[in-house]
């Protein structure tokens, strides 16, 4: 080996590299952009709905029964008379706080029972078992379940919708946190000194979010689906309140003299999943470079 | 910094008949090695694939993978026991008086944490130091470890940085503790031939500066000629042979020892063919019950069937060989 020697001190200077930043990235995804407009789209007119609804959601007009879409009722009424656009309107506000919460719990509960798993060996048997004896019934099944035992009401809905959701949202943070558990960098920070919740937030965590962010917008575009599933089946939020799930279920004797009230509805939900799913597929693009090159 | 004059009395390190296994029951990784690392000395630990090196590393790290534990010999820094030590004691001590540095200095660092975050949680769990203090001591490292412009690179990311600069800051965390061992496990091995040359120089020059004591591991006999005080040669879990550099490279005793000596490539010697040592080394529970080296071994005889023992072949030179300096006819 030729002699070392100081004289080699590097001399050039790497420049920061010219990746643009994350935020342009993301916007320079166009499933992503599309999917964020109509997801926006539809979270600024449900919190706007009290301002712009032209109707009150739950007050009938008897003399206006299954009006057809006109100037006045764009999206025609129902059999008692209630506006079609307020009621979707609010509704948009209930699925999506439902959506929301259940999508924050998810992955909150998921993050806690995967990180737990996957990083401590001896918990992961354990866990995942119970997680597997969860994930043997259908979600949506599972919901129906749990939504039918605690009884017909919004929290009620979140808890189920969230404890259908959390199994799969565990097992994809464990997979994850089990990759990044063996990388060099963590075996380096306990070499260090770092202890175990220092290494599981800062090095392990922080490196094993990428899958958690694209499941939380699918769980998010699920929770909206599985709450018109159980609003639709009479175990969701109790009647008169508006939800996806519960105008459409109302529209159902009248799907042939008024398909209006299932249509507007349906088109809502259908807005606001294949947005959710656009976001997801951009985010997932992203965070993942490896799988963009198809869809770009 | 560590002070040299006081600690120069007694070894910094003495590992002791140290047995590592796999499991309770499984076959043995580490058998009982033999190593005394004086202070502020660099002792080379070479060896090919699978001879144990690392694993020699994380037993005195404290941080062997999960099934592998210690069986049975200790471990002593400074006098202290460090199997002994209870997991906090030892996280307290890890980065603090040993530290550690690994081979592939583009994995070791956290992408999503900057340099001088990274530098700081160091200085945070050891020094006490936060904020503005923290970076400047950061600062003061990454100048340590000449790293150019280190204002400006504290707040890079490791993308940002090159192989040889991560290293940099690799040995800087390292140095965040101001440790008395700092072990090096192949520091050099994921890195251009110039670059080594730097790390190297660098490593050095920081040991001799603050007299602390290094364990540097490599494959590279190169690396163990330039930078180290004394070697030990390990071979299938075990210390073949230990001795100064100058003794183990003029006068090899161990047949593999000369045998890994002569498959060097050489320039000058203008060879056509490289000298090899038939066979690989055996796999962990595949070892013979004698020496492990003797079905390569040339000069194999009756009595290698039991181990040979590591003992003193000439003043300050140690070899597990029953025929040590035994002349061969063709390795």
């Amino acid at each position: 080996m030729a002699a070392a020697s100081a004289s080699f001190a590097p001399t050039a200077l790497p420049t920061p590299t010219g990746r643009p930043s994350f935020a342009r990235r993301l916007f320079a995804n166009r499933s992503f952009t599309i999917g964020l407009l109509l997801v926006g789209t539809v979270a600024v007119l449900a919190l706007l709905a009290g301002v712009i609804a032209p109707f009150d959601p739950l007050k009938g007009n008897f003399r206006a029964r299954l009006v057809e879409p006109n100037a006045m009722y764009w999206m025609g009424t129902d059999h008692f008379g209630r506006d079609i656009l307020s009621r979707v309107l609010f509704g948009a506000r209930i699925s999506l706080q439902i959506a929301f919460m259940v999508a924050l719990i998810t992955a909150l509960a998921g993050v806690f029972i995967g990180a737990t798993a996957g990083y401590f060996r001896r918990l992961d048997n354990p866990i995942m078992r119970v997680m597997d004896a969860f994930m043997a019934f259908p979600s949506i099944i599972l919901a129906i379940a749990i939504s039918s035992v605690l009884g017909a009401s919004v929290t009620n809905v979140i808890i189920a919708l969230s404890i259908a959701a959390t199994p799969h949202t565990a097992r994809i943070v464990r997979a994850s946190v089990m990759v990044v558990r063996e990388m060099e960098y963590v075996e380096a920070a306990r070499a260090l000194g770092a202890g175990h919740m220092r290494i599981l937030l800062r090095h392990v965590l922080a490196n094993a979010m990428a899958p958690l962010v694209v499941r939380v917008t699918y769980v998010f575009a699920v929770a909206i689906l599985n709450e018109a599933v159980l609003s639709y089946i009479g175990v969701g939020p109790p009647p008169p309140a508006p939800t996806f799930g519960a105008i459409i279920a109302n529209g159902r004797d009248f799907i042939i003299a008024a398909p209006w009230i299932t249509v507007a509805p349906g088109l809502a939900i259908l807005v606001s999943v294949l947005g959710l799913n656009m976001l997801g597929d951009g985010l997932r693009d992203v965070l993942d470079p490896r799988m963009a090159v198809a869809t770009r | 910094m560590t002070d040299a004059g006081v600690a120069a009395d007694g070894p910094m390190l003495e590992v002791q008949q140290l047995t590592t296994a796999l499991g309770a029951r499984g076959p043995e990784i580490l058998s009982s090695v033999d190593l005394t690392l004086r202070s502020g000395e660099v002792l080379g630990v070479v060896g090919e694939s699978g001879s144990g090196k690392s694993m020699l590393a994380l037993s005195i790290m404290g941080l062997l993978p999960h099934p592998i534990t210690v069986r049975s010999g200790r471990v002593l820094l400074q006098g202290q026991d460090l199997l002994a030590l209870g997991s906090q004691q030892m996280r307290a001590l890890r980065g603090k008086d040993i530290a550690m540095i690994f081979q592939e200095p583009m994995t070791s660092l956290n992408p999503v944490m900057r340099v001088g975050q990274q530098i700081g949680e160091v200085l945070r769990w050891h020094l006490g130091l936060q904020g503005e203090a923290a970076r400047t001591e950061g600062i003061t490292l990454l100048r340590r470890v000449e790293m150019p412009d280190p204002q400006r690179q504290i707040d890079a990311y490791p993308h940002e940085l090159s192989g040889g600069m991560r290293q940099r800051v690799m040995i800087a965390m390292a140095l965040a503790g101001r440790p008395r061992l700092l072990i090096a496990d192949e520091p050099t091995t994921a890195l251009d031939v110039t670059i080594q040359a730097q790390i190297l120089e660098l490593v050095r020059k920081l040991q001799r500066d603050s007299g602390m004591s290094v364990l540097l591991i490599t494959h590279d006999l190169g690396v163990i000629a330039e930078m180290c005080d004394r070697v030990a040669v390990m071979y299938g879990g075990r210390v073949v042979e230990f001795g100064s550099a100058l003794d183990v490279f003029d006068r090899p005793a161990h047949p593999y020892t000369r045998g890994l000596l002569a498959s060097r490539p050489r320039i000058a010697a203008g060879a056509d063919w490289l000298s090899t040592i038939e066979g690989t080394v055996p796999a962990v529970g595949q070892m013979g019950a004698g020496c492990s080296f003797a079905p390569r071994c040339a000069l194999a005889h009756a009595a290698c069937t039991s181990v040979p023992p590591l003992h003193t072949v000439e003043p300050g030179h140690q070899a597990a060989c029953f025929a040590p300096f035994a002349a061969v006819a063709s390795v």
